[in-house]
């Protein structure tokens, strides 16, 4: 490229950029870029992405207006005339668009706010990256994917194009976050013959440079990694028979210092916040129960009760697949899971716990849930 | 030549009169509906031009012949068990895919598969795969729901709620000749070669040899349409290839008190690539699947007076598979599961004939199964179990009766971990058959039974999965049908009609029950089943030389899942589970060549558990034609056959995402010496 063609592109990349960006009229929050929009949304909208069952390609996305509770089932199809894929397995917010991750399908895709797809990698086949994509995270211009098979990939956030890599971590890799400069990579299981073998790793990759700074010891099998208040929380899945789950928390500031919080199954930051569920099954009855219990970042405490308010009572006993917090407003999204027998349930609470409405989620297993202004 | 033309003349008009005129044959031949034993008639093997389906049996039983397998274009024996009404087969597509049938909806686990008289198991998975069974040498195949009419059956064969049974040919040998030669050749689409041979050899009065060997090989990359929206792309079944072997030794000997023994020895081999599902966007298949099984097994049947009469039974079965997944998440960029089964099998059962009226049959089965796994935790497992099962048939010219006990008593040895409780269960079954009108082939018939099924090894110590605390599942099955055969002078050399309508619970049913982060294995399901099943044969002649032949059946289904109220399914349509579906199939005899004709039809169905519109598949139908011809020469015989298959080239999927191949041919050519 000549430098005529290089200023050419970085006045277009500009110009997008601002007109992406530019203020709504009534209110401070950007106005969303839906190009190629075939329907006409509202700017503060949520997004469901609904895993599906493996090897049925019913991954989808369902919008959702929080201001008047509708939805609109797999809006990807709608927009792009195609299929999402199969098995989604992350999707994230980011410089106002969405990135997906399909783990059976193999590829990261790149949609617009309104889900029009812009551009998308496949791994298909792919020599180093072919174990299948599993979480993301974002940071400077730049989408982080774990891959099973150890591989951390750092993608061009506009692009897309792999630009960097780091190969032979020795374990297939779950969640990713993003904390004080660093990322936190969550080394699970492998698979050595027939046996599982949990590890205990949670790598810490220095974004600056893009190498591998250490690793911290921490409880079995680690999976989901999320940021909070620049802390990093983890909750390892243990070992399914002798170790349980844990929930605890990795402070950046003294030295990645691990503390054991609790016990929990699923988890969510909101507003200082984290909100954690744990499901017990008893095999003998086959009923599930959920503790709810949240961590107040600021304070350092631990609190048992419940942060949810007259919640349905099924709610007690169903499988809590999802939970997200809106940012801005505060509510937090329960999502259940009925598996491959249906579409799953959304609940939806205030941020002081109460319940405000429940509603069908348009496809099975709501994994993760994105908000816009 | 012309004696012999004329002897099978006469033949042909005995088996028509035996099958087609019920009635008078049922009066007259008790023994054969009792033992279903093959009559020999100076040596020679009756053998059916068209058995429809049985139309006095208190239990619905449909049969499909060696020349309705022939001239209908019949693939293989997933493609023939489909023909069958209330038969619900799951096929994941091409040669080398897995096949299993349920029959009226209640597991693949509840129909047992008998090959030659003993049953055929598989203690680790529970259901069989059709699809290595080879149609070659199949003589006759039999669907009985319920209860089949054999009396000196095994108690495991009491004890199943369906029983497909595959006969294969035994020798026969005409004109004097003291052995066969066949040699066959089979090629078609998809790079499908198959070779078979077979060798029968007389060895003196009483004792004669049958060997069959077949090899199969195919690419199955057939192509097929991907549509997903705005993209539609024409694609293929990329990492389909198989081959396989398969050969039989076989042993008759018939002794001086008249009782007979039979052995034979099994062998099969397959190397297959599994496709998989179809995923969207990610053509990548990399798993590979290699079976071998080997089975040995001996039937002596003795009839001390005519009215004692036993049967013995003895089995040993190896089976052993291996899975292989290539990718990058596993060590070393390779997966693998082995695991090996054997079992060691008695049965022995003795028939008791009062008088003409009263039947009973005591039958006596114990068996030992054994499983070693490479999977972690595997307890290797020994199974023991000891079924009984006590009958009593009263059949006089109006009724016919029938009612069983059966007992089944398990218990299991774990060489580390804890071992699955013992089982013990007595389950009844009673049905009859009334033939209101004396002049009319009219039968009414009414069945009730009670059946389980035994947790599998991978049920009760599956990895992670398995659930030691598993109990039965139990299923109830009620038919009530109207049945009625005769033939219309000058129009119809004869019509069979069917009608049953049946009701089915199963409860307890084991199914894997997911839960936030861990699926296990649980006694949870409820499935409710309510359908009805209809047959038709009928016949006719347009000259002495040309004859038309019109068969066909047709299935009502509504199975719902009834398991709980608060899920988004209940009540809904099992998936994969049409509300109907049938077939019908023509066949022209002439003398100058026969030609077959059928359709397969399903209809919409779900394949995920909710029925809601993106869950459910299109219906279908399958169109197949044949042609064939039979060239007799003084020292041999050739037999010519053309298969087209999905003559329409109708893109459908039995299961989704695993296309089945549009249109394709098939040519065989036999020589017999």
């Amino acid at each position: 490229m000549n430098l005529k063609h290089l200023f050419l592109a970085s006045f277009c990349l500009l110009f997008a950029n601002v007109s992406f960006t530019s203020c709504g009229s009534d209110n401070d929050e950007p106005v969303l870029n839906d190009k190629g929009s075939k329907i006409e949304l509202p700017q503060t909208r949520a997004f469901i992405l609904n895993e599906g069952s493996y090897q049925m390609n019913n991954a989808n996305i369902t919008f959702y207006n929080p201001a008047d509770n509708k939805t609109i089932a797999d809006i990807f199809y709608t927009q792009n005339s195609a299929k999402l894929g199969d098995t989604g397995q992350d999707m994230i917010a980011y410089n106002g668009n969405i990135y997906i991750s399909l783990y059976g399908s193999n590829y990261l895709t790149k949609l617009n706010a309104a889900g029009v797809e812009q551009i998308r990698k496949s791994f298909a086949g792919d020599a180093v990256l072919g174990g299948g994509i599993r979480f993301l995270a974002a940071d400077n211009g730049f989408i982080y994917a774990t891959f099973y098979g150890g591989v951390v990939a750092k993608f061009n956030a506009e692009t897309l194009e792999l630009v960097g890599t780091i190969k032979n971590m020795d374990s297939n890799l779950e969640g990713i976050s993003v904390a004080n400069g660093n990322l936190y990579v969550a080394k699970s299981y492998k698979m050595n013959g027939t046996n599982y073998e949990y590890q205990k790793d949670l790598s810490v990759i220095n974004l600056s440079n893009f190498t591998l700074k250490e690793s911290i010891t921490v409880d079995t099998n680690p999976n989901q990694v999320l940021e909070g208040d620049n802390k990093v929380f983890l909750i390892s899945w243990g070992n399914y028979g002798t170790e349980g789950y844990s929930f605890q928390m990795i402070d950046p500031a003294q030295n990645n210092k691990v503390t054991k919080l609790g016990v929990a199954t699923k988890m969510t930051a909101g507003d200082d916040m984290i909100y954690l569920v744990n499901s017990v099954t008893d095999w003998k009855t086959y009923t599930t129960t959920n503790s709810f219990s949240s961590y107040n970042i600021k304070t350092g405490v631990m609190n048992s009760s419940s942060f949810l308010k007259n919640a349905p009572d099924e709610l007690n006993s169903s499988s809590i697949y999802m939970m997200s917090a809106d940012q801005k407003s505060g509510d937090i999204y329960v999502g259940v899971t009925f598996f491959s027998s249906g579409n799953g349930t959304i609940y939806r609470f205030a941020k002081d716990g109460t319940y405000k409405e429940k509603f069908d989620c348009g496809g099975i297993s709501p994994a993760k849930m994105i908000f816009f202004n | 030549m012309k004696e012999n033309i004329h002897c099978y003349g006469i033949l042909y008009l005995f088996i028509c009169a035996n099958l087609f005129f019920v009635s008078p044959i049922h009066a007259q031949d008790k023994k054969d509906t009792v033992t279903s034993k093959v009559h020999k008639i100076q040596e020679v093997i009756v053998k059916a031009r068209r058995a429809p389906n049985k139309v006095a049996s208190t239990a619905p039983v449909q049969t499909l012949s060696r020349e309705d397998l022939d001239k209908l274009a019949v693939q293989d024996m997933a493609d023939a068990v489909r023909r069958f009404a209330g038969a619900n087969v799951k096929d994941y597509g091409g040669i080398g895919g897995l096949k299993t049938v349920s029959v009226r909806n209640m597991g693949a686990a509840h129909t047992a598969v008998s090959y030659d008289g003993v049953t055929v198991s598989n203690c680790q998975a529970g259901q069989i795969d059709l699809g290595r069974f080879s149609l070659d040498n199949v003589e006759m195949l039999s669907l009985s729901m319920g209860q089949s009419e054999d009396m000196l059956q095994s108690a495991r064969q009491y004890a199943s709620a369906a029983l497909l049974n595959i006969e294969t040919e035994k020798p026969h040998f005409e004109n004097g000749k003291n052995s066969l030669i066949r040699f066959q050749a089979k090629g078609g689409s998809f790079g499908y070669l198959s070779p078979a041979l077979r060798w029968w050899q007389k060895a003196g009065k009483s004792l004669s040899i049958s060997m069959d060997a077949n090899y199969m090989r195919a690419d199955g990359n057939y192509p097929f349409t991907l549509r997903n929206g705005k993209y539609v792309t024409a694609e293929k079944r990329y990492n389909s290839a198989i081959y396989s072997y398969q050969g039989e030794l076989n042993l008759f000997k018939t002794f001086k008190d008249n009782s007979s023994l039979e052995i034979k020895n099994y062998y099969f081999y397959s190397d297959r690539e599994l496709p998989g599902a179809v995923t969207l966007y990610n053509p990548v298949a990399n798993e590979k699947l290699w079976d071998e099984n080997y089975f040995i097994q001996a039937l002596y049947k003795k009839d001390f007076s005519d009215k004692f009469k036993t049967q013995f039974q003895a089995k040993y079965n190896y089976a052993w598979n291996k899975y292989q997944e290539k990718n990058q998440k596993y060590v070393g960029g390779v997966y693998e599961q082995k695991h090996r089964q054997n079992e060691c099998y008695l049965s022995a059962t003795g028939l008791y004939s009062m008088n003409d009226k009263f039947n009973f049959s005591l039958a006596q089965d114990g068996y030992i199964n054994t499983l070693w796994s490479d999977m972690p935790e595997c307890p290797f497992p020994t199974r023991y179990t000891i079924q009984s099962a006590l009958n009593a048939r009263y059949k006089d010219n109006l009724l016919t009766a029938n009612a069983s006990l059966v007992n089944t008593f398990i218990t299991e040895n774990v060489k580390q971990g804890e071992k699955q409780n013992d089982f013990n269960r007595l389950v009844p079954s009673i049905s009859l058959s009334i033939k209101p009108f004396h002049e009319e082939t009219l039968f009414l018939r009414l069945m009730y039974k009670s059946t389980m099924r035994v947790p599998t090894f991978n049920d009760l110590y599956y990895f992670q999965l398995g659930n030691r605390n598993l109990k039965t599942e139990k299923a109830n099955e009620y038919n009530l049908g109207v049945t009625w055969s005769s033939n219309i002078p000058n129009i119809l050399d004869y019509i069979s009609i069917t009608i049953d309508g049946y009701y089915n619970n199963v409860k307890d049913k084991i199914v894997a029950f997911p839960t936030t982060y861990a699926w296990k294995m649980v006694n949870y399901g409820k499935v409710r089943i309510t359908g009805a099943d209809f047959t038709l044969a009928t016949a006719a002649s347009l000259s002495d030389k040309v004859q038309i032949v019109l068969s066909g059946a047709y299935t009502y289904q509504k199975a719902i899942d009834v398991t709980d109220k608060n899920t988004k399914n209940y009540k809904d349509q099992l998936p994969y589970t049409p509300r109907n579906s049938g077939n019908v199939s023509l066949v022209v005899n002439t003398p100058y060549a026969n030609l077959g004709y059928s359709i397969v039809g399903v209809g919409k169905r779900y394949y995920m558990s909710q029925n809601i519109d993106d869950n459910m598949i299109d219906g279908y139908t399958e169109h197949n034609i044949s042609i064939s011809k039979e060239f007799k020469l003084p020292k041999y015989k050739i037999r010519l056959q053309g298969e087209i298959i999905n003559l329409l080239n109708k893109q459908y999927d039995v299961i989704k995402y695993y296309p089945m191949p549009g249109r394709s041919w098939r040519i065989t050519g036999t020589i017999t010496l």
